[in-house]
């Protein structure tokens, strides 16, 4: 009795799949990113009933002036959509840095992992949505690296993009609010430990949206470029290696052979699935300094 | 306008089967004097090209071309298309 009373308490194991990273302060990184999302949905179906996708510019201008509030809500979606994406990145890191995909089911892990593409496809999406110079661009874009997909560019393209040749963005506009919405909706609750928010999460993913809002309200460009298009933030890396490198490597080959690797990570055995960590990081690594340039560009 | 230069820019072609239904078009003169129509999408990743005072530029990737739509530089490495 007496030597277990005087040995060190053992500390427990952290348990790998848990909460993920903690900052004190703030809550888990997972409970954030599932607030921002919540207060992403909320908000645009807020504005969703103003919005017309046969005059998307002239419908966000008609929200944000006409509608009381509507340039708050159309912020805050906008703002709560990118924390959301940068939280789920950072979500994403701390989970494959604890290497928790080795204790997730396959299937899990599947569902997990394709979180991110729907979510950059329906933020691509909700840019596009815009119907100015910006939006259109980024449209263009978009339609023409499905088109790349081998074997079924054409179909990916009018099934994912559509056509907005007449400046109309139906089914960009119809996979926004229903179809990419429920299944990253679905792909979201799968994975949630507790359904019911937290109080927290939500008070900082809305503060910071709000907060953005009232600093930087999102911008609405003229129907015409004037001169060169940027595009979101989050593309100037991948725009820097549009402008270099052939489009289907820099636009389809890459992301989706680095998506594959990331699928196949929990598979792989162990030597394997560390050098494909390594080559995860550097992959990240990379971007963030394409992120730089482009932004310098 | 010069002897080589844009007549009008951007209409639309009339819709009509094929690949160059609906798609926004330039008409310019050539220098040989023919009228001729170039799509307006680059042929990179289709970005609308914006017209300059030395020809087109695509606003998203940067790629540029001559007046009559020949690829100059850039990731497009192919010339505007021309619409018959």
């Amino acid at each position: 009795m007496t030597d277990r009373a005087s040995s060190p308490p053992i500390a427990p194991r952290a348990p790998t799949t848990s909460v993920g990273i903690l900052i004190p302060g703030l809550p888990p990184i997972g409970s954030l990113a599932f607030a921002a999302a919540l207060i992403c949905a909320v908000s645009g179906l807020v504005i969703l009933p103003g919005y017309e996708p046969q005059s998307p510019l002239a419908s966000i201008l008609q929200i944000e002036t006409a509608r009381p509030w509507g340039w708050l809500f159309r912020g805050i979606h906008r703002w709560s959509a990118e924390l959301f994406l940068v939280v789920l990145v950072v979500h994403t890191i701390d989970f494959l840095a604890r290497r928790a995909d080795r204790d997730l089911r396959i299937g899990r892990w599947l569902l997990l992992v394709a979180t991110l593409p729907v979510t950059a496809y329906l933020m691509l999406g909700g840019l596009a949505l815009t119907g100015d110079a910006e939006g259109f661009g980024v449209a263009s874009v978009m339609q023409g690296l499905a088109a790349l997909i081998p074997g079924a560019g054409q179909y990916a393209s009018k099934l994912l993009v559509g056509s907005f040749d007449d400046g109309t963005v139906h089914a960009l506009y119809l996979h926004h609010v229903l179809t990419a919405s429920v299944v990253l909706g679905v792909l979201i609750a799968v994975h949630l430990k507790r359904r019911i928010p937290d109080p927290i999460a939500i008070g900082v993913a809305l503060g910071v949206s709000g907060i953005a809002t009232l600093v930087v309200r999102p911008a609405l460009g003229p129907i015409q470029a004037q001169g060169r298009l940027h595009g979101p933030w989050f593309m100037v890396g991948l725009r820097w290696l549009l402008e270099r490198w052939p489009a289907w490597l820099a636009g389809i080959a890459i992301p989706l052979g680095l998506t594959a690797v990331l699928f196949a990570l929990p598979r792989l055995p162990e030597r394997l699935a560390r050098i494909a960590r390594v080559l995860l990081g550097l992959a990240l690594l990379g971007y963030l300094v394409l992120l730089g340039l482009g932004a310098v560009q | 306008m010069g002897a080589l230069g844009i007549r009008s820019a951007a209409s639309r072609t009339p819709a009509r089967p094929g690949n160059t239904a609906r798609i926004p078009s330039f008409a310019v003169a050539t220098s040989d004097g023919r009228s001729i129509r170039l799509s307006s999408r680059c042929p990179h990743l289709g970005c609308t090209v914006q017209r300059d005072s030395e020809g087109f530029v695509c606003p998203c990737h940067g790629s540029r071309f001559d007046l009559e739509g020949r690829w100059l530089s850039g990731p497009a490495k192919r010339d505007l298309q021309r619409l018959e």
